[in-house]
């Protein structure tokens, strides 16, 4: 269980309104394609078009930065607030795993934009938020 | 693990970049790891703090990242080059493995946050690598 402090739920939130969400989302999502491959399995639909301006991509950033904002707006409840959207998911069909590699690449974008904004504390508070955001879409598997 | 030879070009310029920083670099990516990761701590608990700024810490993170460096020059022998290092990983410091995936994922963000560029492809192919050398790492324990 991610257990988020008040502290970095702040720094969270802080974080969130500074970024280009949906362009940061693409970013992450072209590189979560590149460096972990496999993670394009289901996505035969974009046809081999896995770059950040490739008009799949851009679609599906634009749906996962609406759940990183819902998300964001429910840091104390997001298994609740994700309840339906990981039993989608596992309908779909999604490795679980898949979201940690999002959170990771996610992560990565943040530090070349932040560069040395991205603090230790800074880094931990937004490694617990996609922690706690894979965990809640993991939630509902069964 | 097969390194292609575009990945063995971007880890060794990688390696080139970071040669002479590898104290402020190792000092910030085991913080981080200490950071992100609390019971990474408690294999080493003769240090007074575990922020960047402790000299244990930059000196523990300089002798890594050092390894890490060296370890660029010998991509073609890898098992080899690192068997010593295998050997005292997992005969006698007995770090439990998932640690070098948990540490492989910091040292990650740590170089984006300070390489003036760290393209998905740089990024795959430094990923490949620390996988590589955590495999290698893992290797002797059992």
């Amino acid at each position: 269980m991610v257990n988020i402090t008040q502290k970095e739920a702040l720094i969270i939130k802080d974080i969130w309104k500074r970024l280009s969400k949906e362009a940061i989302t693409a970013q992450a999502l072209e590189r979560v394609f590149t460096v972990y491959p496999w993670t394009t399995r289901l996505f035969g639909s974009f046809n081999h078009h896995f770059k950040a301006t490739d008009a799949g991509v851009q679609g599906h950033a634009r749906k996962v930065a609406g759940a990183l904002e819902t998300a964001v707006a429910h840091l104390d409840g997001l298994d609740k607030a994700f309840h339906d959207l990981s039993k989608k998911h596992q309908t779909i069909g999604v490795d679980t795993q898949n979201f940690k590699l999002l959170g990771q690449t996610f992560l990565v974008e943040l530090a070349i934009l932040f560069k040395d904004g991205f603090t230790p504390e800074v880094h931990e508070a937004a490694y617990k938020f996609f922690l706690a955001v894979a965990g809640a879409l993991s939630s509902q598997y069964h | 693990m097969v390194l292609s030879e575009a990945n063995k070009l971007a880890i060794q310029n990688v390696a080139a970049h970071i040669k002479s920083e590898t104290a402020i670099l190792g000092a910030d990516a085991l913080a981080r790891l200490f950071e992100l990761h609390p019971q990474t701590k408690t294999y080493f608990p003769s240090f007074k703090s575990y922020h960047a700024a402790d000299p244990k810490v930059i000196a523990h993170g300089t002798k890594v990242f050092d390894a890490l460096v060296k370890a660029t020059e010998h991509l073609d022998d890898l098992p080899h080059h690192l068997d010593k290092l295998a050997k005292k990983h997992g005969h006698e410091l007995l770090v439990d493995p998932h640690n070098f995936v948990l540490f492989s994922d910091i040292i990650v963000v740590t170089l984006a946050l300070h390489l003036t560029s760290f393209t998905p492809a740089t990024h795959t192919a430094i990923d490949k690598f620390l996988e590589e050398v955590g495999y290698q790492l893992s290797s002797k324990y059992r």
